[in-house]
């Protein structure tokens, strides 16, 4: 057995794998072991031309393929749309229940069958999404490896072209942490009379940090005061902060 | 020299303040039995307690040691104390460059203390803790929303994620630290990182402005 020296082939070949597995099993040939020539070039290719990147959940996705390729040109395209648009999205579903239940009388299915549809659909946004897909690619893994119809293959490959930028633009800026900055507010005052002094000038900053609490969606508000010299140390911090981020950048 | 009571109003106010007048009172009723060092003593006393130092007694303890000594009763002595605090705090009222010490001077001979406590109160006012009396007056006894105790960041690169094989994207955390003992750490975008910089340095830039408005120039002490 050779294996090449890309770790991401071995990866493809268990891919390869397991789709075989659940297409009709082969009693000539084991498919444990991949028959390989002698060139490795060409192995490769051959692995990527029959490797698919939905192979991990392709047993889920089957029986909605079927239903989607039974749908309507038109009605598909609009799904299509409308689950890209909300498709990465934290914490938001995609159709609210009086929406699946139009659908339902739209699409003449069962409302079981249109929840898998529209999670088969955003599951091939997200995997897309995560390997970064050229569109052909994509196309062609769609009509060879799923049994996609051609047409709906060439809807659901334009969504994809047209809103790939800003799915991923959204996944990237999904937060982890509990808590995120969401707003900030300030105002200037100054100070100029109090109980032990009778006359002062002096310019205070105060701040208000909205953070934002990623489960619950509730703000936090944090009011600090600053004086002259504090908002001094502060701002020097932050151009550390950005001369870090610069040289990061570059 | 005209009389400065013509054109500046005593450091005290208008009228005599109770406590004064009682501390006055109190004090002519035990000039016999208080010796003059004692009462130098009650007025450095009285600094140290504008100042809240640690000294190795309290103010409490040390009177009621001067009240056995002296067998005066302790409320005769905490009435003086109180007296003479309340002066340096008044005095301490006005901008520093308002108050001479001439003024200051005649001004507590107007209130008829006498001249060896006036010589007192002038070596606390116009003393070595001169800036750090006026220091306490304007930035400790006054009411302050919280600030900033610390501030730390941490500046990472996110290479990949659950939902992106391959994604270079700067992340940043703050933790703060207030006084009132919040401590949060939370994530800055960094678009909303440049928005609080551009806002610190407009603030910082206001702030620099703020001597040089009109309004305010009445505040010029």
């Amino acid at each position: 057995m050779c294996f090449t020296s890309k770790p991401r082939d071995n990866i493809k070949r268990l891919v390869w794998n397991s789709t075989r597995s659940t297409r009709s099993f082969d009693a000539d040939r084991c498919p444990s072991i991949p028959v390989l020539d002698e060139n490795p070039a060409s192995n490769w290719l051959k692995m990527s031309h029959n490797s698919s990147i939905f192979a991990d959940g392709s047993s889920k996705v089957k029986a909605s393929i079927q239903h989607i390729n039974a749908t309507d040109n038109t009605k598909f395209r609009k799904l299509v749309q409308r689950v890209a648009e909300k498709t990465g999205r934290q914490n938001e579903t995609i159709f609210t229940l009086d929406e699946l239940m139009k659908l339902e009388k739209a699409f003449d299915l069962p409302i079981d069958n249109i929840k898998q549809m529209i999670e088969t659909i955003e599951y091939m946004f997200l995997q897309s999404a995560y390997h970064l897909v050229k569109p052909q690619i994509l196309e062609n893994d769609l009509v060879n490896e799923q049994n996609f119809d051609e047409n709906k293959a060439k809807i659901f490959v334009e969504q994809w072209s047209a809103s790939a930028k800003e799915i991923v633009e959204r996944l990237k800026s999904s937060h982890i942490a509990s808590h995120s900055l969401s707003d900030i507010r300030w105002t200037l005052d100054v100070g100029i009379t109090q109980a032990s002094k009778s006359k002062v000038k002096r310019p205070t900053a105060i701040y208000e940090f909205q953070l934002k609490n990623e489960q619950t969606q509730q703000i936090e508000n944090l009011q600090t005061e600053f004086n002259k010299d504090e908002l001094y140390a502060f701002f020097e911090k932050l151009e550390s902060i950005q001369s870090q981020l610069d040289t990061l950048m570059t | 020299m005209p009389d400065h009571h013509s054109y500046q109003d005593p450091f005290y106010g208008w009228t005599t303040p109770k406590a004064i007048s009682l501390c006055l009172h109190k004090l002519k009723e035990c000039s016999s039995s208080l010796p003059v060092e004692a009462i130098k003593k009650l007025i450095l006393m009285s600094e140290a307690k504008i100042l809240n130092e640690q000294t190795s007694t309290s103010s409490l303890e040390f009177l009621t040691k001067l009240s056995k000594k002296y067998s005066i009763s302790i409320e005769h002595l905490i009435v003086i104390f109180n007296g003479f605090v309340h002066v340096l705090r008044l005095a301490l009222k006005p901008p520093a460059a308002f108050l001479k010490p001439e003024i200051f001077k005649d001004d507590l001979r107007d209130l008829k203390f006498s001249e060896a406590i006036i010589e007192e109160f002038h070596n606390i006012l116009f003393g070595p803790k001169r800036d750090q009396l006026y220091n306490v007056a304007q930035e400790r006894d006054r009411p302050r929303l919280s600030f900033l105790q610390t501030f730390d960041w941490n500046l990472d690169v996110t290479l990949t994620t659950a939902s992106l094989s391959r994604c270079i994207e700067p992340l940043l955390f703050f933790q703060f630290r207030t006084t009132d003992n919040r401590n949060l750490t939370f994530e800055v975008p960094i678009k909303k990182f440049n928005e609080l910089r551009y806002n610190t340095a407009l603030l910082l830039k206001e702030m620099e402005e703020v001597d040089g408005k009109q309004a305010l120039k009445l505040l010029e002490t």
